[in-house]
């Protein structure tokens, strides 16, 4: 039996034999014993349990229940059974391991001419799966701005655009003329208030409508700090502030 | 069992019984009955309990209990065993050594 099996494909290392080179040739190995070198068959190449292989397997068909300690190369496809244990990379259209089996290394599956399609998939996918990462910070990013923005169109949108328009600058003229000592607060709190209303106070006595829509805003989306304190407060202040102080 | 179609570059060892029908380009190193078939070769030395050759071997042969060169046979080295048998058509070509062991 040993005759016609070995003349024609399969060969058996035993459990007992050590091969201290690299094994390679045509036909079927099985492994029962160790080998400490690379293993290059053309055909299947099956490493039983207790065999042990220090270097890579190259063949049609790998199958590992013991040990290997190389990269796993195969035309057809890689089987690790429960015992198997491999540490290296593994390269194969195929590739199957079974529950129990250790593996530790790189995975490379779909190699031949069905499987680049099939192996692009995965690929494109993993390079997407990162993608995700960093969408991940984004959105915690976006999360702060929102915050800041609603601060932002409040004061401005809500404060300035109704009431400066005809109800909120009458009431506005009249709290200048009622608030006398406005100015000393509005110059305490927001400094940058003075610069540009200096110029247009002006304006703003004598032509009240585009003035004071025109004012405001400036006025209000440069202290952006204050504007939780009172947002529609203080443009009254701001106002009558430079008011009175030119008419003092 | 090494089939016929397989190479080890290297040495090959075993506790146990070893059949070879490929070729190796190394030393071969058993401790149980060595088979070497007819489409074996050996480029190294050889060494078994029992030795039996029916392919080429280039080197020497060497078994505690006994060699045997069957037809076909090739063997270009000495031989070092307590017995040897050379076979009807094997060829041999070395020293023979069988005061081994006394």
């Amino acid at each position: 039996m040993s005759d016609e099996r070995g003349a024609r494909m399969s060969s058996v290392l035993g459990s007992t034999a050590i091969v201290l080179g690299n094994v390679s040739g045509q036909g079927d190995l099985e492994i029962r014993g160790r080998v400490q070198g690379n293993v290059t068959l053309d055909g299947r190449v099956a490493v039983a349990t207790g065999g042990i292989v220090l270097g890579a397997i190259e063949g049609v068909h790998v199958t590992v229940l013991g040990t290997v300690r190389g990269d796993l190369i195969a035309r057809d496809g890689v089987t690790i059974g429960a015992s198997g244990e491999v540490e290296g990379n593994i390269v194969a259209p195929r590739v199957a391991i079974e529950a129990g089996a250790r593996v530790r290394g790189n995975l490379r599956t779909g190699e031949t001419n069905e499987k680049p399609k099939s192996a692009d998939k995965p690929r494109a996918a993993e390079a997407r799966a990162p993608a995700p990462a960093p969408a991940r910070p984004v959105p915690s990013d976006v999360r702060t701005p929102p915050v800041v923005e609603p601060l932002r169109p409040a004061p401005t949108a809500v404060s300035t655009d109704p009431l400066t328009k005809d109800e909120g600058e009458q009431q506005r003229r009249k709290r200048r003329r009622r608030r006398g000592g406005g100015g000393d607060e509005a110059r305490s709190a927001s400094p940058r208030t003075e610069t540009p209303a200096d110029g247009r106070p002006a304006a703003v006595a004598h032509t009240p409508a585009p003035a004071a829509a025109a004012t405001p805003a400036p006025g209000r989306t440069a202290p952006s700090g204050p504007a939780p304190q009172g947002p529609p407060a203080i443009p009254t202040f701001v106002k009558g502030a430079h008011g009175h102080r030119r008419d003092n | 069992m090494i089939g016929a179609g397989l190479t080890i570059d290297g040495n090959l060892k075993s506790d146990g019984s070893v059949r070879v029908d490929g070729s190796v380009l190394g030393r071969v190193d058993t401790q149980g009955a060595l088979e070497l078939g007819p489409t074996s070769s050996i480029s190294a030395d050889v060494s078994g309990l029992r030795v039996s050759v029916a392919g080429s071997v280039a080197g020497n042969v060497e078994a505690g209990e006994r060699v045997d060169l069957l037809a076909g046979a090739k063997l270009t080295g000495n031989v070092r065993a307590p017995r040897l048998t050379i076979a009807d058509g094997a060829s041999f070509r070395g020293k023979v050594d069988m005061e081994m062991g006394q």
